[in-house]
């Protein structure tokens, strides 16, 4: 069999391009819009214009596509909400069950959170989201978004800055 | 001075360890440090909604599979052994998408409609509805250069502009000058009719050019037959036949073909007839077709014939 150059629209290149991305753009498109029921049926369409556009879209652009279409599309029609996060699994329990009052107060801690997020920019939140919950480096953070390294460093230290301020007021 | 405040790098590059020692240290010096320890691992105990993939990705597939249209087949050649094998390696390890390998690992794509009529859909975007029990066969790999379609029994084609369109039967071809067209052949006879554009026939030594609405049947053993029609498209094709002002005669001779039924009885055969009836069912066509008419029939069941008053 002839050793083509991969194609978007060879179903099996498409199944691993979604493999391989469809959670990195569900998160992103949650930490933009807060909502996750609407972020995985943004991936499905998504996804599904791209299978439309396989033709036109090389290979080697299909996150950056993804990405950017995301965003056009999360601009176009979302309301934006508060993103919430989820107590990482086994921790939580395990502390839960040991002490009412730590629960309590994580959940405080846990709303606090959720609205220094919530007062960040979106250029700031997104990449200090991808950072600090993807694990993302800068470099990739920077692909991701088509913006330079130095952008999301900036970016990245305005968020930081920013959080302190708000999760330890009077602090510094 | 603060470079923590001023740098407008500075906080990025502490959390991914490259500041210099220097500056690391001024940094942990001072009361602001605990804090932005604090901060940046804030978000380490939490995580996002679980997201499953592979569902995800099902759920796509199903969509993408409707959106491609009803049961659209791709099968590869049966006479080459070594693709069927490799199709049947394929479909067992990665499931649909061994439909997929098929079609690339050889690029003779067989389409039989065993059961009902199916759609196809060429490389291009032209179009074939193949009848119930035919079958086309055609090259995906040398699409671009030459489309050229085999056909055994009866399918309808939409045809996009491009290069020269053939369909090649046992008795001859078809090549498409426009869009349109049917396509039936039978052992000794070939029935084409085109509903958009031009085609040109050749069979048993002779050519026909049919224009819109233009029919023939071309016959081995006799002179060909051309005839007109005011269907836009095939019978076959729709569950449904809708005819505006055809006369009564016409609308019962495709009766007659559908059903397998004779009319007989006196009455006009030149009434305009506009509405639309069933091809699947006989009782409910007779009374859309004659109601309008006030026109009254019986059904011999044993000689199939109808007859009307």
């Amino acid at each position: 069999m002839e050793v083509v150059p991969s194609s978007v629209c060879d179903e099996k290149t498409f199944e691993g391009l979604f493999m391989e991305h469809a959670k990195s753009l569900r998160d992103y498109l949650f930490f933009l819009s807060g909502d996750n029921g609407l972020s995985e049926d943004l991936v499905q369409d998504i996804f599904f214009k791209l299978w439309e556009k396989c033709k036109d879209v090389p290979f080697d652009k299909v996150r950056s596509f993804l990405f950017v279409v995301g965003k056009n599309q999360f601009l176009k029609d979302v309301e934006k909400k508060k993103v919430r996060l989820n107590h990482r699994a086994g921790l939580s329990e395990r502390v839960d069950k040991e002490d009412p009052q730590h629960k309590l107060e994580q959940d405080e801690f846990k709303a606090r959170l959720e609205n220094a997020i919530d007062a960040l920019p979106d250029g700031q939140k997104e990449v200090f989201l991808m950072n600090r919950i993807q694990k993302m480096t800068y470099g990739d953070i920077a692909e991701h978004l088509e913006i330079s390294q130095k952008a999301v460093e900036k970016r990245m230290s305005k968020a930081l800055k920013k959080m302190k301020d708000l999760l330890h007021p009077n602090k510094g | 001075m603060k470079p923590w405040e001023d740098d407008e790098t500075f906080l990025a590059r502490w959390l991914d360890g490259s500041l210099t020692a220097e500056e690391l240290r001024a940094f942990e010096e001072s009361p602001d440090y605990e804090y932005y320890v604090k901060t940046a691992g804030a978000l380490d105990n939490f995580e996002l909604e679980p997201y499953d993939t592979s569902a995800a990705f099902d759920k796509l597939h199903q969509r993408i599979q409707e959106a491609k249209g009803p049961e659209v087949r791709t099968l590869p050649q049966a006479s080459n052994s070594k693709s069927w094998m490799y199709y049947a390696a394929a479909a067992c390890v990665v499931g649909f998408i061994g439909l997929w390998v098929a079609f690339f690992a050889d690029s003779s794509v067989e389409v039989l409609a065993a059961d009902a009529s199916e759609r196809v859909a060429f490389p291009d975007g032209s179009e074939a509805m193949v009848s119930k029990g035919s079958s086309i066969r055609y090259e995906a790999n040398s699409w671009d250069e030459a489309r050229k379609v085999d056909l055994s029994g009866e399918a309808y084609f939409e045809v996009e502009k491009g290069v020269e369109f053939s369909v090649e039967v046992a008795n001859g071809r078809v090549v498409v000058l426009g869009t349109r067209f049917n396509v039936e052949e039978e052992d000794d006879k070939l029935l084409v009719t085109c509903y958009s554009g031009k085609v040109r026939v050749e069979a048993f030594g002779e050519q026909h050019i049919l224009t819109k609405g233009q029919s023939v049947v071309a016959l081995v053993d006799a002179a060909d037959q051309t005839s007109e029609t005011d269907l836009v498209q095939p019978i076959w094709i729709s569950p449904n036949v809708s005819l505006k002002d055809v006369p009564l005669g016409e609308v019962l001779d495709q009766l007659e073909e559908i059903y397998g039924v004779q009319f007989s009885g006196e009455f006009d055969r030149n009434l305009p007839f506009s509405g639309s009836f069933p091809n699947s069912d006989l009782d409910v066509a007779l009374a859309q077709v004659f109601r309008p008419f006030n026109l009254n029939f019986s059904i011999d069941q044993s000689s199939k014939t109808i007859t009307v008053e």
